[in-house]
Order: C-alpha cells, then structure tokens, then sequence
C-alpha cells in the first residue's frame, strides 16, 4: 500500500491510500502499523502546527513497513529566511509564502527526526524554497 | 531538483525492484497486462484527452492517476512510456525539459494514411523515444523506424481466456470496439456484407448503438466460448487483441488475411484466411455447419497461442525492455 497524507489539498493520487490531516490524525491513526511501502507526506507539515507537524511525521513513521519509503516535503525555513536576506524574496512573496503556514521548520530537523528513528535518508534536496527528502526504514 | 537527485539516486542506489513508469491511458486491456509485470505505473491525465475506462476494466493495484494536468514532483520516476504519437509523444517532450527521463514509444498502431496526411506520418515517423516498441514485425517495417527498435507480441492470459465446457450457440461473434467510426481500419462495411442473413453477433463498446462492452474479461472470455465460429475482417490492425484472444478460447476463427494475420493463422490448419468477402463468408458457414473441423481447427488456435503470445513471454520481454532502459539512463 501506498499512502499519502495531505491537507485540504484535492489533487491526490488515485490509488494511494490517502489521508487528509485537516481535522486531525485520526484517519492516518487508523492505518494498520507497518503496512505502508511508501509514504507521502506532502505540502501537509507546513499547514499545521509544530506540535501536530511532529504528531503526524511519528504516527506515519508507525505506518512504514520495513524498507520502506517515506517522502517529506515542505518550505525551508533556513533557505527561506537566507533568501529574505539576500533579497532574493521580497517582503510581499515572503508574506506569502507564510500565509499559507502554520508552522515552518528547516530539512535538517525533519532528517534528524528521520534518522533518529532509524530511518536512512536517500536525499535531501532543496529548490528554491523548499525541502524534499526521500528516507528508507532500513531495520526496525 | 529531480536532476539531482537522479544522479544521487543512480549514484548510490542498485536496480530498483520495482520501476516508477510514467505513462498515459491507452489501451486498458494492454496495460492491465502491462501491469502484471509488477512495477507501479503512474497515468498522466490530461484534459480533453483519454482517461482509463473504469467501466470497462478495473484499474490495476500497481496503476496510479495522477491528478488531472500534473506530473507530481516529489515521484521518481525512472522512464516515460508513450503510446500515442497523437498527444502523448507531444506531452512527454514537455515533461522532459524540466525532468531529462528517457523514453520508450510504444506504437500500438499503423500508419494510415486513410486518416492521416502524409506530412503528418513522416512527422510521426521523427517521434522516436531510446527504444521504440512495436507490436509485430509487420508494424515495425510499416513505421520504418529502425534504430533502437523492437517487437514485442501481444500475450495472451491463456488462463483467462481458455477453453470453457459450455453449450455453444448458433452464432458467429466479433469483438470490436466503435466499430462503424473505425470503418477504415475495422472493416464495418466488410464485416455487414460477410454475415447478411447470418446469425451474427457483435461485442463491444459501440456507444449502446451496435452493442455494448463486456464488463470484464471473465465475461468476453465466456462470449467466446459460447460462439460457434469468431469472424475478424480489420483490414488495418497489425495484430487484432480480440482475434488472439478468441484464438486462445479454442475458437475455430475466420479472418482477413491482413498485417501481420498471416504470420499467426495458417490457412485450413488453424484458423481461415481470406481477403475474398465470398470467401470469407464460405468458410464461416462451412465452420457453423461442422462440428469437428471447428474442434480441431480451435485446438490448433488454441496451441498457436500459447507458442507464439505467452503472458510471460510478453512480460519477460518487457522486464528486459525496462531493465534495458534503465541502464541506458546511468550511462
């Protein structure tokens, strides 16, 4: 099984296993420990706040069966805070960027997260302002 | 940023056990055979264009839909199969300049120049991916595509699509999907003067007008089984899916000696062949009216099948067309 964990966000995969974590995790609760091949956790950690961005990212990482994929992706803060500096994004965009957020965190929090659950991060990569890493659940 | 993560990807990682494919909905019955081959599929879907027949044939686990208009991000995909140079070869061209995938072009198809202009087929003829797939031999020399080709013949579910004890019923069947508008290529026309007066039945989805689609292939598989005789008269398919299928059934068939129908039907031994209507229509009473030569002209069907259109024959060659693929792309 495939699954992937969105908020409010329609344009999902249709075959995934899909959880919307607007109104809370109990729907990604209720997915059977272990059972998932890959997860997605995308445009989602951003949308929430911190507490609950940790929330999710332990309950799917129960989720993940044993090498296992997980993708995580969301807004940098660091890269997103460097490029206020340097001018490459003005006050307006970066006023935007932070309307649609209700927490924001840098990449290498979410990998350290990761690795600490004995998770081996694939990539880590970042354009523009965002994050994405790919990790595998290498042992148990 | 896929750039990137390609080359980490490739740098640190073995063969995949299952390949991410982007591809497109095009033939349902194919790519649910496609499917067995156990890799994941993601369909792109685009507007206005062809969606998978969910009516039709049920999706496949491994076959995802991408959201309508999008090719997602955060997948990684390892190869784009195209299997239409009418839009998909157009789109794929599009998705490869923001994410550099190689490409296999499968064609399903013949040139017609009935349909299509000239300029337009030697167009298609310059649509070529890093490996082009054909469906038989006689379609690969009619593209003329010859660098990095292959065929691939179709593979029949034999276990699906296998004799059933049933009593047959007085009729000839065809299987054709929007039969009057493929008129060109079907032969509508042909197949209404061969069966005048005769018992003939039609399957397939014709817009409720000629006939209705089977609902699954338990159910098209019993169709054949059920007919005493299966007429096909395409004139232009290099290889007709249905024939083969009915072929696989033990059905004693009569068909259009067209494409690549020669190469699998030996006249008189398994099947009859013919581009003579009159002919044609002679040797489909003759079958109506003779139990054993439809018996043993079905058993030898049956065993051309499973020489020549085995399912794992199919995907052992398409595994090694992926596989080969993928390597072209570290290299």
């Amino acid at each position: 099984m495939k699954t992937q964990i969105v908020y409010d966000d329609p344009s999902t995969i249709e075959g995934f296993e899909t959880v919307d974590v607007k109104y809370g995790t109990s729907g990604l609760e209720q997915i059977v420990n272990n059972s998932s091949e890959e997860i997605y956790i995308t445009n989602c950690l951003d949308k929430v706040d911190f507490q609950e961005a940790n929330k999710i990212l332990m309950i799917a990482l129960t989720k993940l069966r044993l090498n296992g994929k997980i993708v995580v992706n969301g807004t940098n803060l660091r890269t997103l805070c460097l490029n206020v500096i340097a001018n490459e994004v003005d006050a307006e965009n970066f006023s935007k960027v932070i309307s649609n957020c209700s927490s924001l965190r840098d990449s290498s929090d979410i990998e350290e997260i990761l690795i600490q659950h004995n998770l081996t991060i694939e990539t880590n990569v970042i354009r523009g302002n965002t994050y994405e890493i790919t990790a595998i659940r290498t042992n148990s | 940023m896929n750039n990137i993560k390609d080359i980490i990807k490739s740098a640190n990682s073995q063969k995949p056990d299952k390949y991410n494919i982007l591809t497109f909905p095009t033939h349902e019955r194919y790519e649910t055979q496609l499917c067995k081959t156990g890799h994941n599929f993601y369909s792109c879907h685009i507007q206005n264009n062809k969606k998978w027949n969910k009516e039709q044939t049920a999706v496949p686990e491994n076959y995802y839909i991408l959201p309508e208009n999008q090719v997602i991000n955060y997948i990684d995909f390892d190869f784009i199969l195209v299997q239409s140079k009418y839009w998909q070869y157009q789109v794929a061209m599009d998705i490869i300049k923001s994410r550099p995938l190689p490409i296999i072009v499968l064609e399903h198809t013949l040139p017609t120049p009935e349909t299509v202009s000239q300029e337009n087929i030697q167009a298609m003829k310059q649509m070529v991916g890093h490996i082009n797939v054909f469906i038989s031999e006689f379609s690969k020399s009619e593209w003329g595509i010859e660098n990095n080709s292959k065929v691939i013949y179709h593979g029949v579910d034999s276990e699906t699509f296998k004799p059933i004890e049933v009593d047959k019923e007085n009729y000839i069947l065809t299987v054709a999907n929007d039969f009057k508008n493929r008129n060109y290529c079907l032969n509508y026309e042909g197949w209404n003067r061969i069966t005048e007066n005769l018992n003939a039945v039609l399957v397939g989805e014709n817009n409720g007008e000629l006939s209705k689609a089977c609902k699954s292939a338990d159910e098209l598989a019993l169709e054949y089984n059920k007919c005493k005789v299966y007429l096909n008269t395409t004139t232009l398919s290099p290889i007709p899916m249905s024939l083969l299928e009915a072929m696989s059934c033990g059905c004693a068939v009569v068909s259009t000696a067209t494409c690549m129908i020669p190469e699998v039907i030996q006249d008189g031994l398994n099947g009859f062949i013919s581009n003579d209507e009159k002919e044609l229509r002679e040797k489909t009473e003759m079958l109506l009216d003779n139990e054993e030569l439809r018996k043993t002209m079905g058993e030898n069907a049956r065993k051309t099948i499973q020489n020549m259109f085995s399912e794992q024959r199919f995907l052992d060659e398409w595994n090694n067309t992926f596989d080969q693929i993928c390597e072209a792309k570290k290299i």
